[in-house]
Protein backbone atom coordinates (compact mmCIF):
# COMPACT_ATOMS: atom_id res chain seq x y z
CA UNK A 1 0.00 0.00 0.00
CA UNK A 2 3.02 2.29 1.00
CA UNK A 3 4.96 1.39 -2.38
CA UNK A 4 1.25 2.34 -4.38
CA UNK A 5 1.09 5.63 -2.33
CA UNK A 6 4.54 6.60 -3.57
CA UNK A 7 4.23 5.42 -7.38
CA UNK A 8 0.61 8.04 -7.75
CA UNK A 9 2.72 10.32 -5.85
CA UNK A 10 5.26 10.15 -8.71
CA UNK A 11 2.79 9.96 -11.35
CA UNK A 12 1.03 13.16 -9.66
CA UNK A 13 4.55 15.00 -9.92
CA UNK A 14 4.92 14.11 -13.47
CA UNK A 15 1.08 15.73 -14.34
CA UNK A 16 1.47 18.81 -11.96
CA UNK A 17 5.11 19.39 -13.92
CA UNK A 18 3.37 18.90 -17.35
CA UNK A 19 0.52 21.68 -16.08
CA UNK A 20 3.43 24.01 -15.05
CA UNK A 21 5.10 23.66 -18.23
CA UNK A 22 1.85 24.37 -19.88
CA UNK A 23 2.06 27.80 -18.76
CA UNK A 24 5.57 28.65 -19.60
CA UNK A 25 5.55 27.27 -23.21
CA UNK A 26 2.90 27.49 -26.11
CA UNK A 27 0.17 25.02 -26.75
CA UNK A 28 2.22 23.57 -30.22
CA UNK A 29 4.83 22.96 -27.93
CA UNK A 30 3.29 21.79 -24.26
CA UNK A 31 -0.41 21.19 -25.23
CA UNK A 32 -2.80 21.38 -21.84
CA UNK A 33 -3.45 17.70 -20.35
CA UNK A 34 -7.28 18.64 -21.15
CA UNK A 35 -6.75 18.96 -25.31
CA UNK A 36 -4.48 16.04 -25.36
CA UNK A 37 -6.95 13.77 -23.43
CA UNK A 38 -9.50 15.20 -26.05
CA UNK A 39 -6.80 13.68 -28.66
CA UNK A 40 -6.64 10.56 -26.90
CA UNK A 41 -10.51 10.11 -26.45
CA UNK A 42 -10.51 10.63 -30.52
CA UNK A 43 -7.84 8.21 -31.16
CA UNK A 44 -9.31 5.80 -29.43
CA UNK A 45 -12.76 6.25 -31.33
CA UNK A 46 -10.68 6.81 -34.99
CA UNK A 47 -11.43 3.19 -36.94
CA UNK A 48 -7.87 2.79 -37.62
CA UNK A 49 -6.91 2.64 -33.56
CA UNK A 50 -7.50 -1.25 -33.37
CA UNK A 51 -5.03 -2.06 -36.55
CA UNK A 52 -2.28 -0.02 -35.23
CA UNK A 53 -2.75 -1.36 -32.11
CA UNK A 54 -2.21 -4.59 -33.37
CA UNK A 55 0.60 -3.64 -35.46
CA UNK A 56 2.44 -2.15 -33.37
CA UNK A 57 1.62 -5.35 -30.32
CA UNK A 58 2.85 -7.96 -33.41
CA UNK A 59 5.69 -6.16 -33.54
CA UNK A 60 6.86 -5.62 -30.03
CA UNK A 61 5.23 -9.11 -28.70
CA UNK A 62 6.94 -11.04 -32.07
CA UNK A 63 10.39 -9.32 -30.80
CA UNK A 64 10.00 -9.87 -27.86
CA UNK A 65 9.49 -13.59 -27.94
CA UNK A 66 11.91 -14.04 -30.56
CA UNK A 67 14.98 -11.95 -28.62
CA UNK A 68 13.40 -14.37 -25.63
CA UNK A 69 13.78 -17.34 -27.55
CA UNK A 70 17.07 -16.59 -29.38
CA UNK A 71 18.92 -14.80 -26.04
CA UNK A 72 17.94 -17.52 -23.40
CA UNK A 73 19.26 -20.06 -25.98
CA UNK A 74 22.52 -18.87 -26.92
CA UNK A 75 23.05 -17.86 -23.21
CA UNK A 76 22.61 -21.58 -22.06
CA UNK A 77 25.43 -22.74 -24.45
CA UNK A 78 27.70 -19.93 -24.28
CA UNK A 79 26.55 -20.29 -19.92
CA UNK A 80 28.14 -24.20 -20.52
CA UNK A 81 30.39 -24.21 -23.11
CA UNK A 82 33.44 -21.07 -22.41
CA UNK A 83 34.30 -21.63 -26.41
CA UNK A 84 30.62 -20.64 -27.59
CA UNK A 85 30.81 -17.15 -24.74
CA UNK A 86 34.22 -16.66 -26.35
CA UNK A 87 32.76 -16.67 -29.62
CA UNK A 88 29.45 -14.46 -29.07
CA UNK A 89 30.56 -12.68 -26.68
CA UNK A 90 32.25 -9.87 -29.21
CA UNK A 91 28.97 -10.09 -31.00
CA UNK A 92 26.61 -9.60 -28.19
CA UNK A 93 28.49 -6.53 -27.40
CA UNK A 94 28.54 -5.11 -31.26
CA UNK A 95 24.96 -5.58 -31.15
CA UNK A 96 24.21 -3.87 -27.80
CA UNK A 97 26.73 -1.14 -28.71
CA UNK A 98 25.64 -0.05 -32.35
CA UNK A 99 23.41 2.85 -31.97
CA UNK A 100 19.31 1.38 -33.07
CA UNK A 101 19.10 3.58 -35.96
CA UNK A 102 22.27 2.21 -37.52
CA UNK A 103 20.85 -1.29 -37.45
CA UNK A 104 17.34 0.40 -38.41
CA UNK A 105 19.54 1.41 -41.81
CA UNK A 106 21.03 -1.51 -42.23
CA UNK A 107 17.28 -3.31 -41.98
CA UNK A 108 15.89 -1.17 -44.38
CA UNK A 109 18.87 -1.60 -47.29
CA UNK A 110 18.47 -5.30 -46.34
CA UNK A 111 14.91 -6.16 -45.86
CA UNK A 112 12.80 -2.85 -47.69
CA UNK A 113 10.17 -1.18 -45.34
CA UNK A 114 7.60 -3.46 -43.62
CA UNK A 115 7.60 -5.08 -40.57
CA UNK A 116 10.62 -6.71 -40.96
CA UNK A 117 12.92 -3.77 -40.31
CA UNK A 118 11.23 -3.06 -36.76
CA UNK A 119 11.44 -6.76 -35.93
CA UNK A 120 15.36 -6.47 -36.63
CA UNK A 121 16.44 -3.19 -34.27
CA UNK A 122 14.06 -5.13 -31.23
CA UNK A 123 16.27 -8.20 -31.88
CA UNK A 124 19.27 -6.10 -31.92
CA UNK A 125 18.32 -4.56 -28.64
CA UNK A 126 16.94 -7.22 -26.27
CA UNK A 127 19.18 -10.28 -27.63
CA UNK A 128 21.47 -9.05 -26.29
CA UNK A 129 20.18 -8.69 -22.73
CA UNK A 130 18.59 -11.66 -22.79
CA UNK A 131 21.92 -13.31 -23.36
CA UNK A 132 23.80 -11.42 -20.69
CA UNK A 133 21.44 -12.22 -18.07
CA UNK A 134 21.05 -16.25 -19.19
CA UNK A 135 24.84 -16.49 -19.33
CA UNK A 136 25.05 -15.29 -15.53
CA UNK A 137 22.01 -16.93 -14.65
CA UNK A 138 24.12 -20.43 -15.75
CA UNK A 139 27.43 -19.43 -14.24
CA UNK A 140 25.06 -18.44 -11.00
CA UNK A 141 23.24 -22.31 -11.10
CA UNK A 142 23.68 -23.95 -7.64
CA UNK A 143 26.59 -26.39 -8.34
CA UNK A 144 25.32 -28.49 -5.24
CA UNK A 145 22.56 -29.81 -6.69
CA UNK A 146 24.12 -30.53 -9.93
CA UNK A 147 26.54 -32.37 -8.11
CA UNK A 148 23.82 -34.22 -5.94
CA UNK A 149 22.28 -34.49 -9.36
CA UNK A 150 25.24 -36.18 -10.99
CA UNK A 151 25.89 -38.64 -7.76
CA UNK A 152 22.54 -39.79 -8.27
CA UNK A 153 23.28 -40.51 -12.54
CA UNK A 154 20.40 -38.19 -13.18
CA UNK A 155 21.62 -36.72 -16.46
CA UNK A 156 20.03 -35.44 -20.17
CA UNK A 157 16.83 -33.85 -20.51
CA UNK A 158 16.21 -34.18 -16.71
CA UNK A 159 18.52 -32.38 -15.40
CA UNK A 160 18.27 -29.39 -17.50
CA UNK A 161 14.37 -29.36 -17.31
CA UNK A 162 14.50 -29.81 -13.84
CA UNK A 163 17.51 -28.13 -12.34
CA UNK A 164 18.95 -25.89 -15.15
CA UNK A 165 15.98 -24.44 -16.77
CA UNK A 166 13.85 -23.68 -13.34
CA UNK A 167 17.04 -21.59 -12.17
CA UNK A 168 17.32 -19.94 -15.78
CA UNK A 169 13.51 -19.33 -16.28
CA UNK A 170 13.66 -16.81 -13.09
CA UNK A 171 16.50 -14.80 -14.77
CA UNK A 172 14.96 -14.78 -18.24
CA UNK A 173 11.46 -12.93 -16.40
CA UNK A 174 14.11 -10.73 -14.90
CA UNK A 175 15.75 -9.63 -17.90
CA UNK A 176 12.08 -9.52 -19.81
CA UNK A 177 11.27 -6.64 -17.88
CA UNK A 178 14.70 -4.78 -19.50
CA UNK A 179 14.20 -6.04 -22.76
CA UNK A 180 10.51 -4.97 -22.79
CA UNK A 181 10.98 -1.16 -22.28
CA UNK A 182 13.88 -1.09 -24.76
CA UNK A 183 11.62 -2.98 -27.36
CA UNK A 184 9.13 -0.42 -27.12
CA UNK A 185 11.12 2.24 -27.37
CA UNK A 186 12.81 1.07 -30.39
CA UNK A 187 10.23 -0.55 -32.12
CA UNK A 188 7.70 2.77 -32.10
CA UNK A 189 10.80 4.59 -33.62
CA UNK A 190 11.76 1.72 -36.37
CA UNK A 191 7.98 1.42 -37.80
CA UNK A 192 8.15 5.20 -37.48
CA UNK A 193 10.36 5.61 -40.57
CA UNK A 194 9.06 1.98 -42.28
CA UNK A 195 5.51 0.94 -41.41
CA UNK A 196 2.41 2.91 -42.39
CA UNK A 197 0.78 1.16 -39.81
CA UNK A 198 1.16 1.16 -35.95
CA UNK A 199 1.26 3.98 -33.29
CA UNK A 200 5.13 4.54 -34.13
CA UNK A 201 4.21 6.03 -37.67
CA UNK A 202 0.83 7.89 -36.25
CA UNK A 203 3.39 9.54 -33.84
CA UNK A 204 5.51 10.78 -36.77
CA UNK A 205 2.52 11.75 -38.27
CA UNK A 206 1.45 13.77 -35.94
CA UNK A 207 4.73 15.90 -35.42
CA UNK A 208 4.77 16.34 -39.60
CA UNK A 209 1.65 18.16 -39.22
CA UNK A 210 2.06 19.77 -36.04
CA UNK A 211 -0.50 18.24 -33.94
CA UNK A 212 1.03 18.41 -30.43
CA UNK A 213 -1.72 17.66 -29.03
CA UNK A 214 -2.09 14.39 -30.98
CA UNK A 215 2.02 13.52 -30.54
CA UNK A 216 1.29 14.02 -26.62
CA UNK A 217 -1.58 11.61 -26.79
CA UNK A 218 0.18 8.99 -28.28
CA UNK A 219 2.83 9.36 -25.94
CA UNK A 220 0.70 8.73 -23.34
CA UNK A 221 -1.06 5.76 -24.79
CA UNK A 222 2.39 4.04 -25.51
CA UNK A 223 3.58 4.81 -21.87
CA UNK A 224 0.00 3.37 -20.98
CA UNK A 225 0.60 0.22 -22.89
CA UNK A 226 4.09 -0.26 -21.61
CA UNK A 227 3.03 0.00 -18.04
CA UNK A 228 0.53 -2.31 -18.84
CA UNK A 229 2.42 -5.40 -20.12
CA UNK A 230 4.88 -4.07 -16.83
CA UNK A 231 2.36 -4.38 -14.33
CA UNK A 232 -0.64 -6.91 -15.82
CA UNK A 233 1.82 -9.01 -17.47
CA UNK A 234 5.49 -9.44 -16.66
CA UNK A 235 5.75 -8.29 -12.48
CA UNK A 236 2.75 -10.67 -11.88
CA UNK A 237 4.49 -13.66 -14.02
CA UNK A 238 7.61 -13.33 -12.40
CA UNK A 239 6.34 -12.77 -8.71
CA UNK A 240 3.74 -16.34 -9.93
CA UNK A 241 7.40 -17.84 -11.03
CA UNK A 242 9.11 -16.85 -7.88
CA UNK A 243 6.29 -18.49 -5.71
CA UNK A 244 6.16 -22.07 -7.63
CA UNK A 245 10.28 -21.98 -7.52
CA UNK A 246 10.02 -21.71 -3.88
CA UNK A 247 12.75 -18.49 -4.44
CA UNK A 248 12.21 -16.88 -1.59
CA UNK A 249 12.67 -19.28 0.64
CA UNK A 250 15.76 -21.39 2.13
CA UNK A 251 15.34 -24.87 1.41
CA UNK A 252 18.66 -26.44 0.50
CA UNK B 1 36.13 -60.35 -3.00
CA UNK B 2 33.66 -62.54 -1.18
CA UNK B 3 30.86 -60.76 0.41
CA UNK B 4 32.78 -57.60 -0.65
CA UNK B 5 30.62 -54.72 -2.48
CA UNK B 6 33.49 -52.59 -2.58
CA UNK B 7 37.15 -52.54 -2.87
CA UNK B 8 39.71 -49.29 -3.07
CA UNK B 9 43.06 -50.26 -3.79
CA UNK B 10 46.22 -47.51 -3.36
CA UNK B 11 44.18 -44.95 -4.26
CA UNK B 12 45.72 -41.35 -4.73
CA UNK B 13 44.56 -37.95 -5.68
CA UNK B 14 46.81 -35.05 -6.67
CA UNK B 15 45.02 -31.33 -7.37
CA UNK B 16 47.32 -29.19 -10.02
CA UNK B 17 50.49 -31.16 -9.06
CA UNK B 18 50.16 -31.47 -5.30
CA UNK B 19 49.11 -34.92 -3.66
CA UNK B 20 45.88 -34.54 -1.68
CA UNK B 21 45.60 -38.02 -0.97
CA UNK B 22 48.33 -41.26 -0.47
CA UNK B 23 47.50 -44.97 -1.30
CA UNK B 24 44.78 -45.71 0.30
CA UNK B 25 42.81 -48.94 0.53
CA UNK B 26 39.85 -50.41 2.07
CA UNK B 27 36.97 -52.92 1.65
CA UNK B 28 33.32 -52.49 2.27
CA UNK B 29 31.59 -55.80 3.00
CA UNK B 30 27.81 -56.67 2.51
CA UNK B 31 25.97 -54.86 5.25
CA UNK B 32 28.78 -53.42 7.09
CA UNK B 33 29.12 -49.65 8.28
CA UNK B 34 32.64 -48.65 7.10
CA UNK B 35 33.97 -45.54 9.12
CA UNK B 36 36.81 -43.45 7.97
CA UNK B 37 37.57 -40.89 10.44
CA UNK B 38 40.61 -38.01 10.04
CA UNK B 39 40.97 -34.39 11.01
CA UNK B 40 39.04 -31.61 8.74
CA UNK B 41 40.71 -31.19 5.55
CA UNK B 42 42.79 -34.49 5.32
CA UNK B 43 40.86 -35.89 2.09
CA UNK B 44 37.92 -37.49 3.42
CA UNK B 45 35.48 -36.29 1.45
CA UNK B 46 37.78 -36.81 -1.89
CA UNK B 47 37.98 -40.43 -1.37
CA UNK B 48 33.78 -40.52 -1.08
CA UNK B 49 33.74 -38.45 -4.18
CA UNK B 50 36.19 -40.97 -6.14
CA UNK B 51 33.84 -43.40 -5.24
CA UNK B 52 30.65 -41.62 -6.41
CA UNK B 53 32.42 -40.98 -9.95
CA UNK B 54 32.49 -37.01 -9.21
CA UNK B 55 36.26 -37.28 -9.22
CA UNK B 56 38.49 -39.61 -10.79
CA UNK B 57 41.73 -40.98 -8.83
CA UNK B 58 45.23 -39.50 -10.25
CA UNK B 59 46.05 -43.12 -9.88
CA UNK B 60 44.50 -46.44 -7.76
CA UNK B 61 41.23 -48.51 -8.49
CA UNK B 62 37.99 -48.67 -7.14
CA UNK B 63 36.53 -51.91 -7.75
CA UNK B 64 32.36 -52.79 -7.36
CA UNK B 65 31.37 -56.37 -7.19
CA UNK B 66 28.17 -55.65 -9.17
CA UNK B 67 28.85 -54.13 -13.02
CA UNK B 68 25.91 -51.22 -12.23
CA UNK B 69 26.04 -51.23 -8.27
CA UNK B 70 24.47 -48.62 -7.69
CA UNK B 71 25.99 -45.66 -5.25
CA UNK B 72 23.97 -43.57 -3.06
CA UNK B 73 25.42 -40.37 -1.82
CA UNK B 74 24.69 -38.16 1.18
CA UNK B 75 26.21 -35.19 1.46
CA UNK B 76 26.94 -32.33 4.47
CA UNK B 77 24.23 -30.36 3.05
CA UNK B 78 20.52 -31.88 2.65
CA UNK B 79 20.72 -30.82 -1.14
CA UNK B 80 17.27 -30.78 -2.12
CA UNK B 81 15.48 -29.30 -5.23
CA UNK B 82 13.75 -26.37 -3.45
CA UNK B 83 11.47 -26.04 -6.25
CA UNK B 84 10.36 -29.50 -5.76
CA UNK B 85 7.90 -30.86 -3.04
CA UNK B 86 9.43 -33.95 -0.35
CA UNK B 87 8.01 -36.53 -2.67
CA UNK B 88 9.25 -35.38 -6.13
CA UNK B 89 12.73 -34.48 -4.79
CA UNK B 90 13.30 -38.46 -3.87
CA UNK B 91 11.13 -39.76 -7.32
CA UNK B 92 13.42 -36.97 -9.05
CA UNK B 93 16.70 -39.54 -8.26
CA UNK B 94 14.33 -42.66 -8.91
CA UNK B 95 13.60 -42.10 -11.99
CA UNK B 96 17.02 -41.56 -13.73
CA UNK B 97 17.45 -45.15 -13.10
CA UNK B 98 14.19 -46.97 -13.44
CA UNK B 99 11.82 -45.90 -16.27
CA UNK B 100 9.00 -47.68 -14.64
CA UNK B 101 7.50 -45.13 -12.38
CA UNK B 102 4.96 -47.72 -10.80
CA UNK B 103 7.18 -49.32 -8.54
CA UNK B 104 8.47 -45.85 -7.65
CA UNK B 105 5.60 -44.33 -5.36
CA UNK B 106 5.74 -47.32 -3.31
CA UNK B 107 9.25 -47.38 -2.50
CA UNK B 108 9.05 -43.19 -1.71
CA UNK B 109 6.13 -43.83 0.49
CA UNK B 110 8.20 -46.66 2.22
CA UNK B 111 11.42 -44.71 2.61
CA UNK B 112 9.52 -41.77 3.92
CA UNK B 113 7.74 -44.21 6.39
CA UNK B 114 11.67 -45.21 7.39
CA UNK B 115 12.48 -41.75 8.14
CA UNK B 116 9.73 -40.94 10.04
CA UNK B 117 8.49 -38.37 7.49
CA UNK B 118 5.40 -40.15 6.31
CA UNK B 119 2.82 -37.31 5.92
CA UNK B 120 5.63 -34.64 4.62
CA UNK B 121 5.25 -36.04 1.04
CA UNK B 122 3.79 -32.78 0.03
CA UNK B 123 6.00 -30.75 1.88
CA UNK B 124 8.69 -28.01 0.57
CA UNK B 125 12.09 -28.36 1.62
CA UNK B 126 11.33 -24.75 2.76
CA UNK B 127 9.28 -25.34 5.51
CA UNK B 128 11.02 -28.01 6.92
CA UNK B 129 13.54 -27.80 9.66
CA UNK B 130 17.57 -28.82 9.05
CA UNK B 131 16.77 -32.23 10.46
CA UNK B 132 13.82 -32.78 8.49
CA UNK B 133 15.80 -32.19 5.57
CA UNK B 134 18.41 -34.23 6.31
CA UNK B 135 16.13 -37.11 7.00
CA UNK B 136 14.61 -36.68 3.13
CA UNK B 137 18.19 -36.66 1.88
CA UNK B 138 18.39 -40.52 3.89
CA UNK B 139 14.92 -41.23 2.04
CA UNK B 140 16.29 -40.31 -0.84
CA UNK B 141 19.19 -42.10 -0.82
CA UNK B 142 16.94 -45.30 0.88
CA UNK B 143 14.46 -45.44 -1.71
CA UNK B 144 17.04 -45.29 -4.24
CA UNK B 145 18.01 -48.96 -3.02
CA UNK B 146 21.86 -48.80 -2.74
CA UNK B 147 24.43 -51.21 -3.50
CA UNK B 148 26.77 -48.64 -1.19
CA UNK B 149 25.60 -46.20 0.50
CA UNK B 150 28.16 -43.17 0.64
CA UNK B 151 27.76 -40.78 3.65
CA UNK B 152 30.01 -37.49 4.16
CA UNK B 153 29.62 -36.14 8.02
CA UNK B 154 25.82 -35.74 6.58
CA UNK B 155 25.22 -34.24 10.59
CA UNK B 156 27.91 -31.89 10.89
CA UNK B 157 25.50 -28.73 10.48
CA UNK B 158 23.02 -30.15 13.15
CA UNK B 159 23.42 -29.24 16.55
CA UNK B 160 24.55 -31.68 19.17
CA UNK B 161 21.66 -33.24 20.91
CA UNK B 162 20.21 -33.41 17.37
CA UNK B 163 23.01 -34.76 15.54
CA UNK B 164 23.21 -37.76 18.42
CA UNK B 165 19.29 -38.57 17.90
CA UNK B 166 20.23 -38.77 13.91
CA UNK B 167 22.77 -40.85 14.79
CA UNK B 168 20.66 -43.28 16.85
CA UNK B 169 17.87 -42.84 14.29
CA UNK B 170 20.49 -44.16 11.50
CA UNK B 171 22.18 -46.84 13.52
CA UNK B 172 18.72 -48.32 13.86
CA UNK B 173 17.78 -47.93 10.36
CA UNK B 174 20.81 -49.44 9.09
CA UNK B 175 19.93 -52.24 11.15
CA UNK B 176 17.05 -53.44 9.66
CA UNK B 177 17.59 -52.35 5.97
CA UNK B 178 21.80 -54.18 6.07
CA UNK B 179 23.12 -51.47 3.65
CA UNK B 180 26.72 -51.04 3.26
CA UNK B 181 27.50 -48.12 4.03
CA UNK B 182 30.98 -45.85 4.05
CA UNK B 183 30.64 -43.03 6.17
CA UNK B 184 33.20 -40.32 6.75
CA UNK B 185 33.77 -38.11 9.69
CA UNK B 186 35.98 -36.15 11.23
CA UNK B 187 33.82 -36.73 14.92
CA UNK B 188 35.25 -40.03 16.67
CA UNK B 189 32.03 -40.34 18.73
CA UNK B 190 30.43 -40.58 15.61
CA UNK B 191 32.18 -43.45 14.25
CA UNK B 192 32.52 -45.07 17.36
CA UNK B 193 28.69 -45.41 17.34
CA UNK B 194 28.06 -46.27 13.99
CA UNK B 195 30.88 -48.26 12.58
CA UNK B 196 32.01 -51.76 12.45
CA UNK B 197 35.35 -50.75 10.78
CA UNK B 198 37.24 -47.84 10.97
CA UNK B 199 40.08 -46.46 8.88
CA UNK B 200 41.97 -43.35 10.56
CA UNK B 201 43.23 -40.68 8.34
CA UNK B 202 46.42 -38.64 8.99
CA UNK B 203 48.95 -36.17 7.61
CA UNK B 204 49.47 -34.14 4.78
CA UNK B 205 49.06 -35.70 2.23
CA UNK B 206 46.57 -37.98 3.99
CA UNK B 207 47.65 -41.00 4.67
CA UNK B 208 45.83 -44.28 6.09
CA UNK B 209 47.56 -44.66 9.52
CA UNK B 210 45.23 -47.36 11.44
CA UNK B 211 42.51 -50.27 10.56
CA UNK B 212 40.34 -51.13 13.15
CA UNK B 213 37.21 -53.84 13.59
CA UNK B 214 34.96 -52.61 16.49
CA UNK B 215 32.89 -55.35 18.74
CA UNK B 216 29.02 -55.30 17.85
CA UNK B 217 27.10 -52.41 18.56
CA UNK B 218 25.45 -54.16 21.37
CA UNK B 219 28.72 -55.20 22.75
CA UNK B 220 30.23 -51.96 22.63
CA UNK B 221 27.51 -50.08 24.39
CA UNK B 222 27.65 -52.66 27.26
CA UNK B 223 31.00 -52.04 27.85
CA UNK B 224 32.18 -48.11 28.37
CA UNK B 225 35.27 -48.59 28.72
CA UNK B 226 35.89 -50.36 25.29
CA UNK B 227 34.69 -47.55 23.56
CA UNK B 228 36.47 -45.32 25.69
CA UNK B 229 39.60 -47.00 24.84
CA UNK B 230 38.98 -47.34 20.95
CA UNK B 231 38.36 -43.97 20.91
CA UNK B 232 41.52 -43.00 22.68
CA UNK B 233 43.80 -44.97 20.12
CA UNK B 234 41.51 -43.26 17.28
CA UNK B 235 42.58 -40.10 18.47
CA UNK B 236 45.86 -41.02 18.98
CA UNK B 237 46.56 -42.91 15.49
CA UNK B 238 45.03 -39.52 14.17
CA UNK B 239 47.57 -37.05 16.04
CA UNK B 240 50.65 -39.53 16.43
Amino acid sequence: MRSFLFAVLGISGIYVGWQFLCVVYPPAIIPSSGSVGGALWEILRDGDFSADLAATLWRVTGSFMLSLLIGTGLGILAGVQRDVLATLHPVMVMAESAPPVAWLVVAILLFGMGSAPSFMVGLSAAVPIFFFNTVSAVRGLDRQLIEMARAYKVRGFRLFSSVYLPGIVLSSVAASSASLSVIWRVIIMAEAFTSAQGFGPRLWGAYLYAEADVVYAYIVLIVCLGFGLEYGVIRPGSNWLKVKLRMNGDGK
Amino acid sequence: MENEVLRCIGLQKEYEGKRVLESFSCRLHEGQVAGIVGPSGCGKTTILRMIAGLEQPSSGTIERVRMHARVAYMFQEARLVPWFTVRQNISFVLESRQRHKTGNAKRIEEALVAVELDGYGDYYPDQLSGGMRQRVALARALAYQPDVFLMDEPFAGLDFPLRMQMIDFLNNLLKQTGISVLFVSHDTREIMHLCDRVYVLKGIPARLEHEMDLLPRQKRLDHPGYLLKMEDEMLRSMKS
